[in-house]
């Protein structure tokens, strides 16, 4: 994407992103409120993250084979869930991933 | 404040490390801090845009991924409703699921201790708001910086999953959440051919649809036929 178009994406998504959260706190009484939207709503990051996550470890960017030119990230990302889960902490899930997926590079 | 900052903080420098390196202008990685001021939403569009998405895949997908912040305008407005209504969009500038977190979850308090509402409170939301707002700007000043400095061995795009890895572990909460997990990374790996990153976004849909799907049904087996008498959801 060329800078005009970037410039233009990130008006829209400003502008969306504030009529979102603007919209609902105005109009709160006059929106439908219903769990199940509510419950729809919990899984978007949920899939989102995901999708994009699965996507990202197997790509290959055009080089060698798919499963052993992924295999790197796959394992730096297995270390990286587990560090989350169990440290709850970004910083250390961020580092041991690159840490493991670096040593793996090599 | 700070253990706000604390979460707000890193994840502002590795934004602003990352963007460009995703293809983002500086000026424009800045822009989208101040514009958009949505943490997760920036992640997921520098990640599409490096990706090679098209702009209105971006655009969507940002869009759905903020959709969650109605139900904290809904759910913060009850607390907010003696203040006209320019005073109202002005706060509602600053709603991210921090501020919206912390304020919520003190005003419930207040009310729990019989302390009377409205007076000064928005006071409080506010204060957490600009605080949070300043820590993102300078975060992702600071990170814009720093990544220009990194070398390219360092591999730093790759960052981005991981940080997307961060944010997904606490929100995966119950096996139907893991289920839709796993739907949308599957799909998204089956339809990764797909032009125009359409097969990502029908992995999301998936996702959204698997998760909320087999949620219905839990939620029947649950209740049970002769369920009707059992709390639960009481539909007007």
């Amino acid at each position: 994407m060329n800078a005009g178009s970037l410039w233009i994406l990130v008006a829209a998504m400003g502008l969306t992103t504030y009529g979102i959260r603007a919209g609902s706190v105005l109009l709160a009484d006059r929106l439908p409120k219903s769990a199940w939207i509510e419950k729809s709503l919990r899984f978007i990051p949920i899939s989102v993250l995901s999708a994009l996550i699965a996507l990202e470890l197997s790509s290959t960017n055009g080089s060698g084979s798919s499963i052993t030119a992924s295999l790197p990230r796959w394992v730096a990302a297995a270390t990286a869930l587990l560090v989350g889960r169990l440290t709850r902490s970004l910083w250390l899930t961020v580092i041991v991933g690159m840490l493991v997926f670096l040593l793996l590079q090599r | 404040m700070l253990p706000l900052l604390a979460g707000d903080i890193p994840f502002g420098l590795l934004y602003g490390a990352l963007a460009p390196a995703a293809g983002v202008p500086a000026s424009i990685t800045m822009a989208m801090s101040t514009l958009v001021f949505a943490g997760s939403a920036q992640f997921i569009a520098i990640q599409l845009i490096g990706g090679g998405a098209p702009a209105l895949v971006v655009f969507l997908t940002a869009l759905v991924v903020n959709l969650r912040h109605s139900l904290y305008g809904i759910s913060i407005s009850p607390f907010l409703k003696h203040l006209p209504s320019k005073a109202k969009g002005f706060l509602a500038y600053f709603l991210t699921d921090e501020a919206y977190a912390v304020s919520i979850v003190r005003f419930r308090q207040e009310d729990l201790r019989g302390q009377a509402a409205g007076g000064p409170r928005h006071w409080f939301y506010l204060g957490a708001g600009a605080t949070l707002w300043l820590g993102w700007q300078l975060s992702t000043a600071a990170g814009i910086a720093f990544g220009s400095q990194a070398p390219a061995s360092w591999h730093l795009d790759f960052a981005i999953p991981l940080t997307f890895i961060a944010l997904l572990v606490p929100v995966i909460k119950n096996r139907v959440e893991i289920l839709a997990a796993i739907t949308a990374g599957a799909v998204a790996i089956l339809l990764a051919n797909i032009p125009l990153k359409l097969g990502l976004v029908a992995a999301m849909l998936s996702g959204i649809l698997v998760g909320s799907l087999a949620e219905i049904l839990l939620s029947h087996r649950k209740a049970g036929p002769a369920g009707l008498g059992e709390k639960g959801e009481t539909e007007p």
